[in-house]
């Protein structure tokens, strides 16, 4: 149990006092299965702590350095005993970061939120605690947020209001008027952002024995291909999902054939903290009835500010039913699979997040040999909304074949999907917008896993697919190449029942070709890749300017990564993504530039430097200091620096200092900006 | 020992976070109207911004209420603020509307530009009706403050008819963050209550919730 405090500022036109709300907080408890527990860092920084008491950097230090002489020791797991004869084997992993945010420079008249996204630091710790003897598995993650500074609302409001030039313009808020406003959207902004948080993230028991595998706590779940249930893990997208609940699985083996049965019940556990924002997801109780209020306790709660008096949940926790079958002789596998997610009261009005109960089943055929020259799979789902949106069911159907004729390897995929949602969580985005992206299903989306424009909801109503091709030329040599090809109706307008009209049809291309090559018995190696995207609705459509064009999105780019071993342990290594891009609606008039390179050196195996330049032409991102309305660069440059010491295959520390682009990512008709970031970063993992 | 370590470590940051900022408001901004729009009857405070919550008075000064009759001319502008006051419709008089959809807008929302190519459908649909939508703008492609002419092009390109101001100053970030937009708010015009607070793509959500409120009303 700990405390937690949070300053607010007073409304405007009152005595301009601190006002100080402490309040009791969750306890802590929590890491979560073996697979991701491996994972660990822990953290040492100096000079990370500005605006804070000389009190507070001193302890900060002590802190700072304690964490330092435990992360220079000697790591491994170990036998803590042994129970009714059974060793008992204990594991401490403990991933902890530092990071201070600086200015990142992405400034705008009267925009709080990119006002409130500078000048805030974090230490966010992650200690893991796992336990096995015999059959018994226990398992704890614990996460603890300390924002060490952050940004108020008054400085904010006053920054704002004194970047308005001046004189003011005929019509605009007389200052006080203005400073008040944005005095409490930053109010309403940083109340639940910023805001220390210690919790039980995950944590399980387990049973596993050959026939029977148990669990209760948290758990990663996928059916099928994810049409129907995928939650796990996502760094790109800060993303950790899970079930807390309760899992359990049946084995029964008849001669050669198989049968596997697995059922599931919880509510859906995502991360509740997002490091790049610093802004968390809270309940209260008024979204926590019946069992949830177990599994939701020590969780982070909503709480009351003097800018939002009555706290309102940001997050109402789904729970989830599924069952899946899984049959069949060793030749393949029959898959039968379905999940009903019952919602409360919907934070946000969307055609997903409405829908108070959402069933999906699929019908699933795996070949893993189809005779000497490949594997097949095919997956057939369906999904049913209840909800105000009065959405006829969805259906998808999904395939992959593989086939092998050496020297080819062939890889076609294709989908067919029609008003085919993502589960969305049920979150509130207009105060929690970064959480939009959490979802519990993953539908198969055939392209690149680097691809992220598919824009809007562009797989909810869409046919295509994408055919790749691996030739191995020689020893050290492989070439390939792809194309793939999609009719999307949801892509440039708006089509949540997926009528199938040209009026709203884009047409897609995605074509790409490449090669990985090796040298010196493999310490050298380089892939290349050279693509592009061809992205035309069947309609005119017209840009910011005015200019109409079918082309909905252009894009030609390459992308590399060489290492070229020196000698002995040292070698370089060249990382790069150059992209030349064009958006009609949305992006920048004529197109914009956007890429990063990376150069490596690598004194293996325990150091690693690298020096980063990162560049984007997107006026959308243009660099600005401050709020004044001013002339942007047409380019904006970042450059950063990151250095990381192993100190054995479980444990190491990384800084890094500089700047990194941001960036606009859309789903279901909302998007994420992750802003520019600008500061420095320890991170460091250790092992016990 | 490692494991104390740890502990002690994060036993000790614990504290650490019960340090706080001690804002000062400046002096000059301890005053002012507390408002925008003044002129007209409209419902008393408490004002809110989320569901069932009453929306405050607010006015806006550049843009037309009627942008096809004046071609989208930045010249002709009204002359007037406009306010939310200019819609309140507390006796229900069925000459007037009795609903609004109040919308956000700027130019680097693709979201926003998919909206806007129905909502004359929608306002062919449900005008006549008792649904009036006011929109406005408030963000150029740079995410700066719109323009007058940024408001011509727009009005242009999707022959708005329907009142279209600009929101320089984004007088709307009362209600979502400017990254959220479109913003959607279905008003009640009889109380200015909000209805319907809709972040994103939402129209599957807010036109049966309008049709079911203007039906219920006999309209």
């Amino acid at each position: 149990m700990k405390t937690r405090t949070q300053s607010v500022a007073p409304p405007v036109g009152t005595a301009p006092n601190s006002v100080k709300h402490t309040r009791s907080a969750a306890p802590a408890v929590g890491p979560r299965r073996k697979s991701v527990a491996a994972r660990t860092r822990s953290v040492a920084t100096r000079s990370y702590c500005p605006g804070t008491s000389a009190l507070a950097r001193t302890r900060s230090a002590a802190a700072c350095g304690l964490v330092v002489f435990c992360a220079s020791s000697t790591v491994a797991a170990f036998e803590a005993g042994t129970l009714d004869d059974e060793p008992v084997q204990v594991d401490v992993t403990n991933a902890a970061s530092v990071l201070y945010n600086a200015n990142n420079r992405d400034a705008r008249p009267n925009d709080v939120t990119r006002a409130a996204n500078d000048d805030w630091g974090l230490f966010y710790n992650r200690l893991n605690l796992q336990a096995a003897t015999g059959k018994w598995q226990l398992g704890l993650r614990l996460d603890t947020a300390w924002f060490y500074t952050s940004p108020n609302a008054v400085d904010i409001a006053t920054d704002l209001e004194r970047a308005r030039p001046r004189p003011l313009t005929p019509g605009a808020l007389s200052p006080p008027d203005y400073f008040r406003q944005r005095f409490f959207e930053a109010g309403g902004e940083l109340s639940n952002r910023y805001i220390n948080w210690t919790y039980p993230a995950k944590y399980y028991v387990g049973y596993t024995s050959r026939d029977v595998e148990l669990t209760l706590g948290d758990f990663y779940a996928q059916f099928g291909r994810g049409l129907v249930l995928s939650v796990r893990k996502l760094d790109e997208l800060s993303s950790d999902i899970t079930i807390r609940g309760v899992r359990a699985t049946s084995r029964i083996d008849i001669e050669d054939a198989r049968m596997k049965l697995t059922l599931l019940g919880g509510e859906m556990n995502p991360l509740r903290l997002d490091e790049a924002s610093g802004r968390y997801l809270g309940v209260t109780s008024d979204v926590t009835p019946g069992f949830l209020t177990v599994t939701e306790a020590g969780m982070p709660r909503q709480v009351e500010t003097d800018f939002i008096p009555t706290a309102s949940p940001t997050y109402a926790p789904d729970r989830i039913v599924g069952a899946q079958v899984e049959a069949g002789p060793n030749q393949f596998t029959l898959g039968t699979q379905g999940v009903v997610l019952f919602r409360q009261d919907p934070l946000n009005s969307d055609t997903v997040r409405t829908a108070k109960t959402i069933f999906v089943g699929s019908q699933s055929l795996d070949i893993p040999q189809v005779g000497d020259f490949g594997s097949a799979y095919i997956e057939a789902a369906i999904q049913s909304l209840d909800g105000p949106a009065n959405i006829d069911p969805g259906h998808a159907l999904y395939a992959s074949f593989n086939v092998y004729a050496d020297p080819f390897t062939i890889l076609v995929e294709g989908k067919h999907y029609r008003r085919f949602f993502p589960l969305s969580a049920n979150v509130d985005l207009n105060h929690a917008r970064e959480f939009n992206l959490v979802q519990y299903n993953a539908p198969p989306t055939t392209e690149i896993f680097y691809n992220d424009t598919q824009f809007e909801t562009f797989n909810v109503c869409v046919s295509g697919g994408r055919a790749k091709t691996d030739f191995h030329a020689g020893k050290d040599e492989d070439l390939f190449m792809w194309f793939g090809y999609y009719n999307t109706w949801s892509e440039s307008a708006s089509n949540d029942q997926c009528e199938i009209a040209d009026s709203k049809r884009n047409r897609v291309m995605d074509a790409a070709i490449g090669g990985e090559f090796t040298s010196q018995q493999h310490k050298s190696r380089a892939s290349i890749t050279v693509g592009g995207r061809h992205d035309v609705a069947d309609r005119e459509l017209q840009s910011a300017s005015g200019e109409q064009t079918d082309i909905a999105y252009q894009e030609g780019y390459v992308r590399y990564d060489m290492i070229r071993w020196i000698d002995g342990p040292y070698s370089l290594q060249f990382q790069g993504w150059h992209r030349r891009r064009r958006q009609t609606l949305g992006g920048p008039e004529g197109g914009w530039w956007e890429g990063q390179h990376l150069t490596g050196f690598e004194w293996a195996p325990h150091v690693s430097l690298a020096f980063g330049v990162e560049y984007n032409s997107n006026e959308l991102f243009a660099a600005a200091d401050t709020a004044t309305p001013q002339s942007l660069p047409d380019i904006t440059l970042y450059f950063n620096g990151q250095a990381t010491y192993r100190i054995d295959s479980a444990s190491s520390v990384s800084l890094f200092v500089g700047q990194r682009r941001g960036s606009l990512r859309c789903v279901g008709g909302v998007c994420r900006v992750f802003p520019p970031f600008e500061g420095a970063r320890l991170d460091a993992t250790l092992r016990f | 020992m490692r494991i104390a370590c740890a502990l002690a470590a994060l036993v000790l940051a614990v504290p650490l976070g019960c340090g706080s900022n001690t804002p000062e408001i400046p002096a000059e901004y301890l005053s002012g109207s507390g408002g925008t729009g003044t002129s007209q009857s409209y419902p008393e405070g408490p004002y809110g911004s989320e569901e069932a919550g009453t929306i405050q008075n607010l006015s806006f000064s550049a843009g037309w209420s009627n942008p096809k009759a004046v071609a989208y001319d930045v010249d002709q502008f009204d002359s007037e603020p406009i306010e939310l006051a200019d819609f309140y419709n507390p006796d229900g008089d069925s000459n007037l509307p009795e609903v609004m959809l109040l919308n956000t807008a700027a130019l680097w929302c693709q979201a926003c530009r998919i909206e806007h190519e129905e909502l004359d459908t929608k306002l062919a649909e449900f005008g006549s009706r008792g649904l009036v939508i006011f929109s406005t703008l408030f963000q150029d492609a740079q995410s700066n403050p719109a323009q007058p002419v940024h408001l011509q092009i727009w009005a242009e390109q999707f022959e708005v008819a329907f009142p279209f101001f600009l929101d320089p100053e984004y007088q709307m970030g009362a209600f979502a963050r400017a990254e959220t937009a479109p913003l959607n708010m279905v008003i009640d015009l009889r109380t200015m209550k909000i209805l319907k607070k809709v972040t994103g793509e939402g129209g599957s959500v807010i036109w049966p919730l309008v049709d079911e409120t203007l039906s219920a009303r006999g309209r």
